[in-house]
């Protein structure tokens, strides 16, 4: 028995010093690195007042919040196309797929019209379904908030991001709860984390308008123009339980260009009106994170100056989105589309603001250990 | 049923037998008769466990589950507690609640005239629906009948012991009492029946209770029982752990010791070396090991060895050994000093005469040895006639077991939720003084409640080698040790730290200082709690500090009268809280019972205060598993406590305030035997040393 395990030992002696004997005829070959191929995700959607046609549009990481470092794009310049809708590939030369949230913004340039959606005509006197000329509506920006991620082969989903108003009041409100709680690394967020900033933003949104979102997550809801039939009707017959709420998005989206622009354009009025929202809903996003009475908050002077502009625009809006209601419903019946939409009102005074995001449940009773 | 029960009561007075009641579990926790306390209180040492479905609500009495325990700490001082769940009888969620009670008894009181006791229910905590105070005085008549008198201030909505209540038990039998009582708002009438104490083992009974009528409405419409356990808690003096017992506690009958064991006839033993050998063999078929056996001077045996088999207490081995020598030297020396050494560093040094010694092993004489913890320079022998035992105890492995739980009582969302986990730790003994330890912690099971993604899955167990260190103990004068260690600990920090300890010279003082620092070796991300918004600042845990300074100052004191020990510490905790931790233990036998009070403070945070209440039980044999190579064994204290917040409008729960990171392997529990190692205790416990010679072998 020893001789064989000597023997065997032996052997294995013998083989190893062999194998440690390398002629350099034999050095392995050094393989070039494989070229790194750039990771590409492809990312569409439609900007959406009236259609924003010929609007730059541009992504960024929604950790940059100052919105500084758009993300490289194929092509370069991306623009909405006739009917406002945009393809654009982003492309991460490290080769690392690219996931996490993003902020795709639209803004209109030097040669960007905007379809009037209005119900008979917009503030400028452009009718409904005419192109508002540039001057008017040069320098309006929308913005929505979306989350990249991957398949089980590491691939890139592809992401379909519209534009809206209401985006861009939810991506406002998201924003300002990346600001309040720096705990939120946006990031690192899985995608549930961001789905729920989403639907924080979409509710204090909707109660600032008036609009009950309690349940809705405004990224979700598919606003189209109103003076595009066809879209109306597929957007409707999708909707499905969320028609009303879709109805009324849509519709109050549109009412927008009717607000007054005395002394100003169409572009700077929504603009306006969207940075008033912002300073209401980042007022209670503050005081949601602290836990502080958002009554309290909102006697706060630049809130109650924001709300004070925002309450006779919420007069002409409800105004204007109904009767936009009506035009649309009339349009479907000229175009022989047989689709009831279903009137939904915007109420002329917003209700008092009350939010309620849940409670955090700390569990009572008595800890134990060995 | 109640009929049946009605009726075989009424039997009773035709078969008694006097007895004189005994204390019983109430269906409110503590001692009594039926939801009203008497002045007699529960047995000393006892722990009584009872399951019952009678339970108070606001609303009134209901059928729910109703888990009491108590225990008698002193014969003037019960503590008790109940953990009750309110079953929503229209099928919702099920509240809970979990609650203290105290009880003192009047001492000096001659016993014939009459027991005075005064008690508070639901001490402390949050929401003390049923918080009571009352005094109460019984009196034993007739031999067999008790009765009690008493008045109370209650916030109990029922009224009970809210005003003067009254009652009275009749125990004919000592398996059978009948009690009847007023409680201040209603009259009812129970049945207390137990197993006979010689029928289960360790004087263990199993008991049962009934309600055999009430004029309360909502207790006629049901059946209310409960079942209980009682175990007295020093288990000892029946845990008979070595096949040899029998026939070692025959030995101190028939003083047969000397032949029973094998030993050379006269003529060799006296031989004085021949006498030391000897000695020498039975030690190491004991299993001690590192022994060498010397002559300290002409009349004197030097023994010094390690101990490493009568692991659940180090009195055990004591006693062996002592019993040892005095039998198996006879002849050459008349006096012995021991050694004892844990790593080769002296813990207890032993001196005495032989003579005395067997004198109190075979003849109940007083215990008269001199034993001193100050072990300083006790080696230095001078004799170069040693004899020296091959058990060494160099780099031989020692394995313990234990289990780990983690648990929430008395929740939302449940009565009890645990997470349970095998812990296993290395202990790997080098040069004199050094060790080598590690911990791996094995998750076993865990109720929903700790499974992912649920409320308390942040706090489960998991798998995986949580600690590793090395540790370096110095002996230094005037009692005082010293131990230096550095390593791993809870998966992430690298950690150097140090205690030393100093011990009286009898034992009853004891300070420790352990300062520490670890570092995370991770940046841990930043959490946030389960089922809230994650917008709110608050849903967000507190960032863990990279760094954690952990410096904890001990005081302890240990009264033999009283059995039991206060510890007071002091100092800046791993949650890097400061505050103070106040223990009272008290000891049955290696089974303590302990009272804690924390009040600990994180800078720029508000205050905490909890109370809790725990227990420590030997999870190892009093004589473990030991071969040559390597040893396994359990955890000779095993503890586990439950805390509570108190003193705020909510008892939210808090764990980890007021951890002190102590160590499996430290100085109170490597080297001084879990703070029992001084002649103060030995003296105590002495009947524990012939105890331990004869029985536990």
């Amino acid at each position: 028995m020893k001789k064989i395990v000597r023997a065997t030992l032996a052997a294995s002696i013998a083989l190893a010093l062999t194998a440690c004997n390398n002629d350099k005829k034999d050095a392995p070959v050094i393989e070039p690195p494989a070229p790194v191929v750039p990771a590409t995700l492809d990312i569409s959607g439609a900007a959406v007042k009236g259609a924003l046609i010929g609007a730059k549009v541009q992504i960024y990481r929604a950790s940059d919040v100052a919105l500084a470092t758009p993300l490289t794009t194929e092509p370069a310049d991306v623009q909405t196309d006739e009917n406002g809708d945009y393809t654009a590939t982003v492309v991460d030369a490290s080769g690392n797929a690219i996931v996490g949230a993003l902020v795709v913004t639209i803004t209109a340039d030097g040669d960007t019209v905007m379809r009037c959606d209005a119900a008979v005509v917009c503030a400028d006197g452009t009718p409904r379904g005419e192109n508002i000329p540039n001057e008017e509506i040069a320098g309006i920006s929308m913005s929505t908030l979306t989350f990249a991620a991957v398949d089980a082969d590491g691939d890139s989903i592809a992401i379909d991001a519209d534009a809206n108003t209401f985006t861009t009041m939810a991506t406002d409100a998201v924003f300002a709860q990346l600001a309040i709680n720096t705990n939120l690394d946006i990031d690192n967020l899985s995608v549930e984390g961001v789905v729920a900033l989403q639907k924080n933003a979409s509710l204090i949104v909707g109660e600032i308008l008036g609009i009950d979102l309690s349940t809705t997550n405004i990224y979700d809801i598919k606003i189209v123009d109103s003076t595009d039939t066809v879209a109306v009707a597929a957007a409707a017959t999708e909707a499905g339980d969320s028609a009303n709420v879709t109805t009324q998005l849509t519709s109050f989206n549109a009412a927008l260009a009717v607000l007054d622009t005395t002394d100003s354009t169409i572009s700077q009025t929504i603009n306006n009106y969207v940075q008033t929202v912002a300073v209401v809903s980042t007022t209670l996003v503050d005081a949601l994170a602290e836990g502080t009475d958002i009554a309290i908050a909102l006697t706060d002077p630049d809130a109650v100056t924001a709300l004070a502009v925002l309450a006779p625009a919420q007069t002409a809006i409800s105004d204007e989105a109904t009767t936009i209601q009506q035009t649309v419903q009339q349009d479907l019946i000229d175009d022989g589309i047989d689709i009831v939409i279903e009137p939904v009102v915007i109420p002329a005074t917003v209700p008092p603001i009350e939010i309620d995001l849940g409670d955090i449940i700390v569990p009572t009773g008595a800890t134990g250990g060995t | 049923m109640k009929r049946c029960i009605l009726f075989a009561l009424a039997l009773l007075p035709a078969v008694t037998v006097t007895a004189e009641p005994e204390a019983t579990m109430s269906f409110q926790g503590y001692s009594g008769l039926i939801n009203t306390p008497t002045a007699k209180l529960f047995d000393e040492g006892t722990f009584y466990l009872q399951y019952g479905n009678q339970v108070e609500t606001r609303d009134g009495y209901r059928n729910g589950d109703n888990y009491n325990f108590g225990i008698g700490l002193w014969e003037y001082v019960e503590v008790s507690g109940r953990l009750a769940e309110y079953k929503d009888p229209n099928g919702g969620s099920s509240p809970t609640d979990l609650s203290a009670n105290i009880k003192l008894a009047m001492p000096f009181i001659p016993k014939d005239w009459f027991s005075l006791a005064f008690g508070i229910q639901d001490v402390g905590g949050a929401a003390n629906f049923f918080d009571a105070q009352y005094v109460v005085a019984s009196k034993t008549i007739f031999d067999d009948v008790n009765v009690s008198l008493g008045l109370g201030k209650s916030d109990s909505n029922q009224g009970r012991l809210d005003g003067v209540f009254a009652g009275i038990a009749w125990q004919p039998y000592e398996w059978v009492k009948l009690s009847a009582e007023y409680d201040a708002a209603d009259t009812q009438l129970g049945l207390h029946i137990s197993s006979p104490k010689s029928w289960l083992s360790s004087g263990m009974q199993l008991t049962t209770d009934l309600l055999v009528s009430s004029s309360n409405e909502a207790l006629k419409d049901d059946f209310y029982y409960g079942l209980g356990l009682t175990i007295p808690l020093d288990l000892n003096a029946t845990d008979h752990s070595s096949p040899y017992h029998e026939q070692n506690s025959n030995l101190v009958h028939t003083q047969a010791y000397s032949s029973s064991e094998g030993v050379e006839p006269d003529v060799v033993e006296r031989s004085a070396t021949a006498e030391r050998l000897r000695v020498l063999e039975l030690l190491a078929k004991e299993g001690f090991a590192a022994i060498e056996i010397a002559e300290a001077d002409y009349n004197t045996v030097y023994v010094e060895l390690e101990n490493h088999v009568y692991n659940r207490n180090q009195i055990d081995g004591l006693g062996v050994v002592l019993g040892i020598l005095s039998k198996h030297i006879q002849h050459n020396y008349s006096h012995f000093k021991l050694v004892l050494k844990e790593r080769e560093i002296p813990i207890l040094v032993v001196r005495g005469s032989l003579a005395e010694y067997d004198a109190f092993l075979t003849d109940n004489q007083p215990l008269k040895l001199d034993i001193s913890t100050d072990t300083f320079g006790v080696q230095r022998i001078n004799t170069s006639a040693d004899l020296q035992d091959a058990n060494s105890s160099w780099l031989k492995p020692r394995f313990t077991f234990w289990p780990g739980i983690v648990s929430r009582i008395g929740t939302e969302f449940g009565v009890f939720d645990a997470s349970l986990a095998l812990i296993s730790h290395l202990e790997v003994p080098l040069w004199p003084g050094a060790a080598i330890t590690a911990q791996h912690t094995k998750q076993v099971a865990e109720t929903s409640n700790f499974e992912e993604g649920e409320v308390f899955s942040d706090y489960k167990q998991t798998t995986g080698l949580n600690e590793y260190s090395f540790h370096q103990t110095f002996s230094l004068p005037y009692s005082i040790k010293n131990m230096a260690f550095v390593g791993r600990y809870r998966d992430t920090y690298n950690y150097l730290a140090n205690e030393v300890r100093w011990q009286s010279f009898a034992g009853s003082h004891k300070v420790n200082l352990l300062t520490a620092r670890y570092e995370n070796q991770i940046t841990p991300e930043r959490e946030h709690y389960d089922g809230c918004n994650i917008l709110f600042l608050r849903c967000w845990k507190k960032a863990e500090p990279q760094q954690r300074d952990v410096i904890v100052a001990k005081y302890r004191y240990y009264n033999a009268h009283f059995n039991a020990s206060a510890e007071i510490q002091l100092g800046q905790y791993w949650q890097q809280d400061k505050g103070v931790v106040v223990k009272l233990e008290r000891m049955f036998g290696d089974v303590t019972l302990n009272l804690t009070y924390k009040d600990t403070k994180v800078d720029n945070e508000e205050a905490n205060q909890f109370i809790g209440l725990g227990f420590s039980i030997p999870l190892t044999p009093r004589k473990d598993y030991n071969n040559r190579y390597f040893q396994v064994r359990g955890k000779p204290k095993w503890q586990y406590s439950v805390n509570t917040l108190v003193g705020k409008s909510h008892n939210n729960l808090t764990p980890g305030s007021g951890d002190s990171t102590q160590l499996f392997y430290n100085l109170d529990s490597t080297f001084y035997n879990n703070n029992r190692l001084s002649s103060e205790y030995i003296y105590e416990n002495s009947p524990r040393l012939r105890q331990a010679y004869y029985q536990a072998r």
